[in-house]
């Protein structure tokens, strides 16, 4: 079977179905098609319409890298949001930061779950030890305390620090 | 029945809730999804965008989800000091309770005994998840207000609103009707209600014939029958024991803290066995004499049965979703203080807004049981009730419940709650229990496998009993015998093929004389649910015409739509 993922704007990726079905959505789509079988020579459509092209590019690299990896069991939410990034996930997504926002969407609707985790961890890691307001910066946060909110925030930051 | 021909007064009470309750303000002037239909602004929605920075284009699922990989409160703090729209979003109750769980839970596997107590050092609940992380007095928190609807979200307004569920009100007619049936020992709901009986009318010979496979509740004796135990009075007994609170350990004096002022949707309930101040406790009651009759006490003669005596503590709101007692258990409860709303389904029936597979080993209802009560599903359950499918009753303090073994039930708490429980298996569930043992090896829990070991190596010693059982309790131990065991639970270590709990039962009760004609009837009863099970399982098969259709088609036509019966791997 052969498998050719279409991009928002109309890109289309042929992959191998092992490969796609990183994507649990993909996976259950074609599940629900009924079809267990790899050797004949159908092919299949599947259209993402909210996944540009560029990114969907990028996604499926990442798919492609890990058709065979064993990821840990999905249950344990917690040992897997506090596992490592891995050392070839955290090059991948060394990319700007637009890029990994989109990822991360892309991941989630994909439904790719080690991917969203390596995404998420990234992200995290970029907050990690700033003040609020070098995280504004770093994420484009503007915000509209009126005075007194400033001052009541402030109040609770500094509480919060100094126990 | 003994009973006198209650005097029913007439009574016209739907016994179901209204839906149309109103909520109060979100702390923080969060909206429901929906007005963001009604009050849709293109100046607030820009506003929101600015104020979420790069983050726009995520949903709120998807927010709360990456929130979830920040795992240093400090971090969490910071980043919900940059803008109101983060404040709030970083408000979320259960979003620092998780964090706290799961740092408690790191300390604990990393320090053990050392951990500190109670965990992360955090001496005080500062009345939230979130105060009591970030040590912050509730007077000091900024509390950053919402312009209205600058953010409407159901992800985070839902648990507020199932957090200020008012059960008294819901609750109304049933509570009045249930609080008078308990002052007249004489339950006045005769459609669906759960009938109350007597101790000293529930003879065991009643119990044994008739009643054992139906939930009743024995009437408040007296005010001496049944402790009066209420959480300051264990506090002040206990006030430094640490109790098990489901994922986390605190010391009583902590879980009083959190027990008076939380907003949890589901507040922390306290379910003990095995804390110093329970072995004190269990000495203190006294189990009703119909329910002494237990034939799962041949495990405690032998050391190895799974923990069953529990003290449960729960603020109002909280309880527990549908669930089945483990191994095929009956129980009884006895209601301290505080009253208990108890909804219950006969084996076979399932429950309103609970999915389950078909063995019943996964069981998925919503999360709390505010949500699964304002969901509507208790207005369900009271419909499946009038048609004769379900019970629903209210248990005050003095008296006790029976849960007759394979019944699904949910408790709410309507009221901050004290209860003893026990599981056990009565005489006349004997075929359940061993049906269970036998067919659903795989959901059997509780037993401690190294107690398990040691217990059957004891027994084959001292029993020159031969026979299938025994052999396969001989093989077993062969098989355990070179590997390392630590002390889990059944329930985690799946890795052992096959635990022999089915035939060791069946040989210690045979090796009690007087249980002989017991075990007969057991088995009689085992052998008519497997009978059932088989007739349950077997394929109906239903000729149907369109499907005759497709196969024929398919058989005949090039079309590139395939069935691909012939290929497909098919382990049927």
């Amino acid at each position: 079977m052969s498998i050719s993922i279409i991009s928002s704007d109309g890109e289309p990726f042929k992959v191998e179905r092992k490969v796609a079905e990183r994507s649990v959505l993909i996976k259950n789509m074609l599940g629900d098609l009924g079809n267990d079988d790899d050797d004949d020579d159908e092919s299949f459509e599947v259209p993402i319409p909210n996944v540009r092209g560029s990114v969907l590019q990028k996604i499926l690299e990442w798919c492609e890298h890990h058709k065979d990896t064993a990821f840990p069991d999905d249950e344990d939410d917690d040992s897997r949001k506090s596992a490592p990034v891995e050392e070839w996930d955290r090059e991948f997504l060394r990319v700007d930061q637009e890029m990994l926002y989109e990822i991360i969407l892309g991941a989630n609707y994909l439904n790719i779950r080690p991917l969203l985790d390596a995404g998420c961890k990234v992200v995290a890691e970029m907050i990690r030890g700033k003040t609020p307001e070098e995280i504004r910066r770093t994420f484009n946060i503007v915000n509209d305390f009126s005075p007194e909110e400033e001052a009541a925030i402030k109040r609770e930051n500094e509480w919060a620090e100094d126990r | 029945m003994t009973n006198d021909e209650p005097q029913v007064k007439k009574r016209n009470i739907s016994r179901g809730i209204s839906r149309n309750t109103t909520t109060n303000r979100h702390p923080l002037n969060v909206k429901p999804s929906g007005n963001s239909l009604i009050f849709s602004d293109k100046a607030l929605k820009e506003e929101r965008e600015c104020q979420l920075g790069d983050f726009k284009s995520f949903d709120d699922e998807l927010i709360m989800e990456l929130l979830g990989y920040i795992r240093n409160p400090r971090d969490l703090k910071n980043l919900s000091l940059t803008s109101r729209v983060w404040y709030a979003y970083i408000y979320d109750e259960e979003l620092w309770r998780k964090l706290y769980i799961s740092r408690a839970l790191k300390e604990e596997k990393e320090m053990g005994d050392d951990a500190p107590v109670p965990p992360l050092g955090i001496k005080y609940w500062n009345g939230s998840w979130r105060r009591t992380m970030l040590h912050l007095p509730e007077a000091k928190e900024a509390k950053i207000q919402l312009p209205d609807n600058l953010l409407c979200s159901d992800v985070l307004f839902r648990p507020y609103q199932c957090s200020q569920i008012d059960y008294d009100d819901l609750f109304k007619d049933i509570i009045e009707e249930e609080h008078e049936s308990y002052l007249l020992k004489r339950t006045l709901n005769e459609k669906f209600g759960i009938p109350r009986y007597s101790e000293q009318w529930m003879t065991q010979e009643r119990f044994n014939e008739d009643f054992t496979n139906k939930p009743f509740i024995l009437t408040k004796e007296s005010e001496t029958r049944w402790p009066s135990w209420s959480l300051p009075e264990l506090k002040s007994r206990f006030p430094t024991v640490k109790f098990r609170q489901e994922s986390v350990q605190w010391p009583l004096e902590f879980y009083s803290q959190y027990f008076v002022s939380n907003s949890d949707e589901s507040p922390l309930y306290l379910f003990d066995c095995q804390s110093s101040a329970m072995k004190q406790l269990v000495t203190e009651y006294k189990v009703p004499d119909i329910f002494k009759d237990d034939i799962f006490t041949v495990f405690n003669e032998q050391n190895c049965r799974p923990d069953y005596r529990w003290i449960i503590v729960g603020p109002t709101r909280s309880g527990s979703t549908f669930h089945k007692d483990p191994n095929a258990t009956s129980a009884w409860n006895a209601n301290l203080t505080g009253k208990k709303l108890w909804v219950m389904l006969p084996p076979g029936v399932k429950p309103p807004g609970v999915g389950t597979d078909d063995e019943e080993s996964e069981v998925t209802s919503p999360v709390g049981v505010a949500e699964w009560v304002l969901s509507g599903f208790y207005n369900d359950s009271v419909k499946l009730a009038l048609d004769g499918k379900c019970q629903i009753g209210i248990t005050f303090p003095g008296e006790c419940m029976y849960v007759p073994s394979g019944w699904w039930h949910t408790v709410i708490n309507l009221e901050d709650s004290v209860a003893l429980t026990q599981n056990f298996v009565p005489s006349g569930a004997l075929g359940e229990a061993l049906w269970f043992l036998k067919r659903k090896e795989d959901q059997v829990s509780g037993f401690h496998v190294k107690d398990l070991k040691k217990s059957i190596e004891k027994f084959v010693a001292n029993n020159n009993v031969k026979g299938e059982n025994m052999d396969v309790l001989k093989d077993w131990l062969k098989d355990v015998s070179n590997k390392t065991l630590d002390n889990e639970d059944v329930g985690e270590c799946s890795h052992f093929a096959k635990l022999p709990i089915y035939e060791y039962f069946v040989e210690l009760i045979k090796a009690k004389a007087e249980y002989a004609n017991l075990l007969e009837d057991g088995m009689k009863t085992m052998e008519k649910l497997e009978k059932e099970e088989r007739e349950r399982s077997e394929p109906r098969v239903v000729p149907s015409k369109k499907w005759d259709q497709l196969v024929e088609q398919e058989h005949q036509s090039t079309s590139a739509f395939s069935f691909n019966f012939d290929e497909s791997e098919n382990d049927e």
